[in-house]
């Protein structure tokens, strides 16, 4: 072999190559992030389940560890690559579950009722769900001894779902097992982009993206359950049942999960479809997470809308973040639209009594109407009688606060059995309902008698189902203001006699 | 082309070395890996180039010189492997770079299968590197050209 020849050549690329590692490697001593033990999170209150540092949450990391905050990227941090992603986010509820104003100061007062019995700590059975990273870092406690980062603030930020590596939905409470502390990448982002293998090793396990696709991982979160030490009930009370209303559902039946029409780029018309008989699942997946809170997407309220959803999140400007906003808005509002349909069915005099039955479907939703923490959400149906000159002859429901109105809502109770109007959770003893909500597909029929001086003076009815994200008592507890909610009118039907 | 061979080995060594480097040990000290695999991309991109200029030269000064088929055989693999290498290292190079414009990437099945042609066509094709040049050597020896 004369390739010798060379060798004075070859000698010289290989001496030259291992000098320059040696080089390299010398001056890069290796960085390496690791999740952090509870016992080293000074100060870190354990007062129940020492084997379950989130506890009353059920949240969980797979290392058992506490997550780095010098380590753990924010969302603005995958801007750069994931734009689309980013932007889609950007404007849902997701981004702002944890800094929402009014939820963030709800968290504070239910805090502070319990103030005296480790309310802080409670703190951790709400945000596990809301702001799973601040959680599953060590924030909620009564003495914070772990610095802050972007990512705290981002509520279910890109890296919270995107390492998830197991979900109970029927646990509930945040049941979600994330691999936060294998979270960060050790490539810098035009590395990434030539080899991807460490990105995929912390973002992108196969485990991860088939449990990202299945309604079980968004069950972990949207079943809720209160018993103690976080409700003073003296059993298990169902606060929010939306996971297990799909699964009982057509929907589950047929395979239609929660992201098939909340992250579908077209949801309204998917929803029409369905109705049609026709299933086609997406190819593509959204990050919008289209749902039912149109108020923190209005963007007409200016600086206020800012102010409610806690500022401007990392990676975007004032002006970005409202085109982005207003981007989501219109599509959110068709989505509620395909909800719920109202039809006046029959209307009859009897004795001087005008009979009406309204005919209320739940024609688009995968779960009961109203869903969600219902003590809050909640839709009503309002009827109005008017002559052929429009002057009323009967009017039930104008507000959600009428006597006899036909309302769908949760009604939390303290341990006397008073109304909890303003979301505190922590003590509610009890929760009933005004009437059963509207399991998906199925429908429920009204019956309203009206007396009437004059039956020929009947010229319309008119029926209208509203819908609103919170009581005004919510506002005043958490802003200390008096602002009227705006109510959403999700569906309506006329009918005219002549 | 006096200086096609040194050029050609120094840059061959250097990127096989670094490229099996990165493969095997970037995951001991990624701040290091990290920095072998900007060299490699770049120092990559220029033999790129650089074949391009001097292959079709050195084909046209030697080709008339061949006269053993298995060098032929050698020879024409050899240059069909090293396309698929530098082709499959400018996929690589492509999404680098654009993250500097606007970021395109591929699906992570895409840049496993392009990073496997990378690794074995470049095993391949320093195997045929240094059968090429033995048996140059060989030739030139026994005069046979």
């Amino acid at each position: 072999m004369k390739i010798f020849k060379y060798k004075k050549i070859i000698i010289a690329a290989f001496s030259l190559f291992f000098l320059t590692s040696f080089i390299i490697y010398g001056l890069n001593p290796k960085v390496e992030y690791k999740g952090i033990d509870i016992d080293n999170v000074d100060f870190y209150s354990l007062p129940w389940d020492k084997e379950k540092p989130f506890f009353p949450g059920e949240l969980a990391t797979a290392d058992g560890k506490m997550g780095n905050p010098k380590a753990i990227p924010s969302s603005s941090e995958c801007v750069k690559c994931h734009k689309k992603e980013f932007e889609e986010w950007i404007p849902s509820l997701h981004s702002i579950s944890g800094r929402d104003l009014i939820y963030d100061n709800s968290i504070e007062a239910n805090v502070q009722i319990k103030k005296r019995h480790h309310g802080r700590e409670l703190s951790r059975f709400c945000d596990s769900c809301h702001n799973p990273i601040e959680v599953a870092m060590g924030k909620n406690n009564p003495i914070v001894s772990v610095e802050p980062s972007d990512v705290q603030t981002e509520g279910l930020a890109c890296i919270f779902c995107h390492t998830a590596t197991n979900a109970d939905a029927e646990l509930g409470n945040g049941a979600i097992t994330f691999d936060l502390n294998k979270a960060y990448d050790n490539l810098s982002g035009s590395a990434i982009l030539a080899s991807p293998t460490d990105h995929a090793r912390a973002f992108g396990s196969a485990k991860t993206n088939k449990l990202l696709k299945s309604a079980e991982f968004c069950g972990a979160c949207h079943n809720e359950r209160y018993y103690p030490p976080v409700t003073p009930s003296q059993k298990v009370l169902h606060a929010q049942s939306t996971y297990d209303e799909w699964k009982s559902s057509w929907y589950a039946k047929n395979n239609i999960t929660c992201q098939d029409c909340h992250m579908n780029y077209e949801p309204v018309k998917f929803i029409g479809d369905l109705q049609k008989g026709i299933v086609e699942k997406p190819e593509k997946y959204s990050h919008n997470f289209w749902g039912g809170n149109h108020v923190l997407q209005d963007t007409n309220l200016k600086e206020k809308l800012l102010f409610l959803r806690g500022g401007v999140l990392p990676g975007v400007t004032v002006k970005e973040y409202f085109r982005l906003i207003d981007k989501q808005k219109p599509t959110t509002l068709k989505f509620l639209k395909a909800a719920a349909k109202v039809e006046i069915i029959s209307k009859k005099v009897v004795d001087k009594t005008l009979e009406i039955k309204v005919k209320v479907t739940n024609v688009g939703a995968g779960h009961n109407l109203p869903t969600g923490v219902a003590d809050q959400k909640h839709m009503w149906l309002e009827l109005r009688v008017s002559d052929d000159t429009n002057q009323t002859i009967y009017h039930n429901g104008k507000t959600d606060r009428d006597k006899n109105v036909v309302i769908w809502a949760e009604r939390f109770r303290d341990k006397k059995g008073k109304i909890i109007m303003d979301h505190m959770t922590f003590k509610t003893a009890d929760i009933t309902l005004t009437r059963p909500s509207i399991p998906a597909r199925e429908s429920q029929i009204i019956t309203y008698k009206v007396i009437l001086k004059d039956a020929l003076q009947v010229k319309n009815i008119e029926a209208k189902l509203w819908y609103k994200i919170a009581y005004e008592e919510l506002v005043i507890k958490t802003l200390h203001r008096n602002i009227p909610i705006p109510k959403f009118l999700l569906a309506s039907d006329k009918k005219e006699i002549k | 082309m006096k200086l096609f061979v040194p050029i050609t080995l120094v840059s061959t060594i250097l990127l096989i070395t670094s490229g099996f480097v990165y493969y095997l040990f970037a995951s001991y000290n990624w701040g290091a890996g990290e920095i072998l695999m900007h060299l490699h991309l770049w120092l990559g991109l220029f033999f790129s180039f650089y074949l391009v200029y001097a292959i079709p030269k050195h084909i046209k000064n030697n080709i008339s010189k061949v006269k053993l088929n298995n060098f032929k055989f050698v020879s024409y693999s050899l240059m069909g492997f090293m396309f698929i290498v530098l082709f499959s290292g400018i996929l690589h190079f492509i999404p680098y770079f654009s993250y500097f414009f606007t970021p395109i990437y591929y699906q992570f099945d895409i840049y496993n299968f392009i990073s496997k042609v990378h690794l074995i066509f470049a095993s391949l094709a320093s195997i045929f590197l240094t059968i090429h040049l033995s048996l140059h050597f060989k030739k030139a020896k026994n005069e046979n050209f």
